[in-house]
């Protein structure tokens, strides 16, 4: 990515956080949140974090053969098991890694 | 009841919320700058990124779509849904803070935060609070805003001295792993995540990354139909 698309992609994400922010806090009255809309919000960081984490574990640099380069699925999936015993970010990453590399010292 | 408190004292009461959560925002803090170096963006960058979105999560994805060569308005996109959460905050602190200058509107639609609403929440359903709820809200606002540039940018510093034959950045992905347990609460929210990964994972080839948008939406418009065929009451 260059500087240029760099500095617009991020005063975009920054502007439009900010509007998300200040929505209720700049426009008064104007503006209320209806029962469908948050029923759709309530949904959307379990359907957008699954969807950013499944594929990495998945393809690493273009592995698609089914046994070889699978070090991330089985890593991936320890620290899921970790994830939802501790709900710990810490215990997760650190098992998940702890798991990479292990995986990648023995096969 | 009406505040017995001054208005240095309410905003430094604020500002003391921080401490029970420093075991969460400092951590995550660096990890934040550590895992967007490790995802290839340059620490100058990183600076910018953590000073323009002041959010760890949207952070995070944006530095490994941009790793991922996404598309400029996928990364957008994807850090928008995961800012959106924003809104009802906003929704919800507003009415306890009163008439506020336009400045102050200002700081407060940059510096608002998970914890800061998190802790300023607490603080204002209590009866008995006698605190000045914008001070209190100011102050909590600040000193989340200043522990986490300060810990983002270490993290960014400590990130760029991490060989990349450490895999470091399987990181990013276990973070976001990490963040999303806690939103698996109910089985549609289960199911949403589940449906959403597989989506993600088969439409993995798209181009720029359209995958994960088409994956979050697949996921999103399964957790709406399973909780309202349901019926489900959330609060």
């Amino acid at each position: 990515m260059d500087n240029l698309t760099f500095i617009i992609t991020i005063s975009a994400i920054g502007l439009g956080t900010f509007l998300m922010r200040g929505s209720f806090i700049l426009s008064a009255d104007r503006f209320k949140l209806n029962e469908k809309f948050t029923n759709i919000l309530r949904f959307i960081p379990a359907s957008v974090l699954a969807a950013l984490v499944a594929p990495s574990f998945f393809y690493h640099q273009g592995t698609v053969a089914p046994l070889q380069g699978k070090e991330r699925l089985v890593a991936g999936l320890i620290a899921l098991v970790i994830a939802s015993l501790t709900k710990n970010i810490f215990y997760t990453i650190f098992s998940g890694m702890a798991a990479l590399y292990g995986l990648q010292y023995f096969f | 009841m009406q505040p017995t408190q001054s208005t240095k004292a309410s905003f430094f009461a604020g500002a003391g919320t921080i401490l029970p959560v420093m075991p969460g925002i400092v951590p995550f803090g660096m990890l934040t700058g550590v895992v967007t170096v490790s995802a290839g963006v340059a620490p100058l960058k990183a600076i910018i990124m953590t000073f323009f979105m002041f959010a760890g999560a949207a952070q995070v994805s944006v530095a490994q779509l941009m790793s991922e060569n996404s598309s400029a308005i996928v990364i957008v996109a994807t850090a928008l849904m995961i800012n959106l959460r924003f809104i009802m905050y906003s929704a919800s602190i507003t009415p306890y803070l009163g008439p506020m200058n336009f400045w102050t509107k200002i700081y407060i639609s940059y510096t608002l935060s998970d914890q800061a609403y998190a802790t300023s929440i607490v603080e204002f359903k209590k009866k008995d609070s006698p605190f000045q709820r914008l001070p209190f809200f100011f102050g909590a606002c600040a000193a989340l805003w200043s522990l986490w540039m300060i810990t983002a940018t270490c993290g960014i510093f400590f990130g760029a001295l991490i060989p990349p034959e450490w895999s470091f950045d399987f990181a990013v992905p276990l973070t976001f792993l990490a963040l999303l347990i806690p939103n698996l609460n109910d089985s549609p929210s289960i199911a949403a995540s589940i449906v959403a990964a597989i989506v993600a994972i088969i439409c993995v080839s798209l181009p720029y990354n359209t995958g994960l948008m088409i994956g979050t939406f697949a996921g999103i418009a399964t957790g709406v139909l399973l909780s309202s065929r349901k019926g489900v009451k959330h609060g």
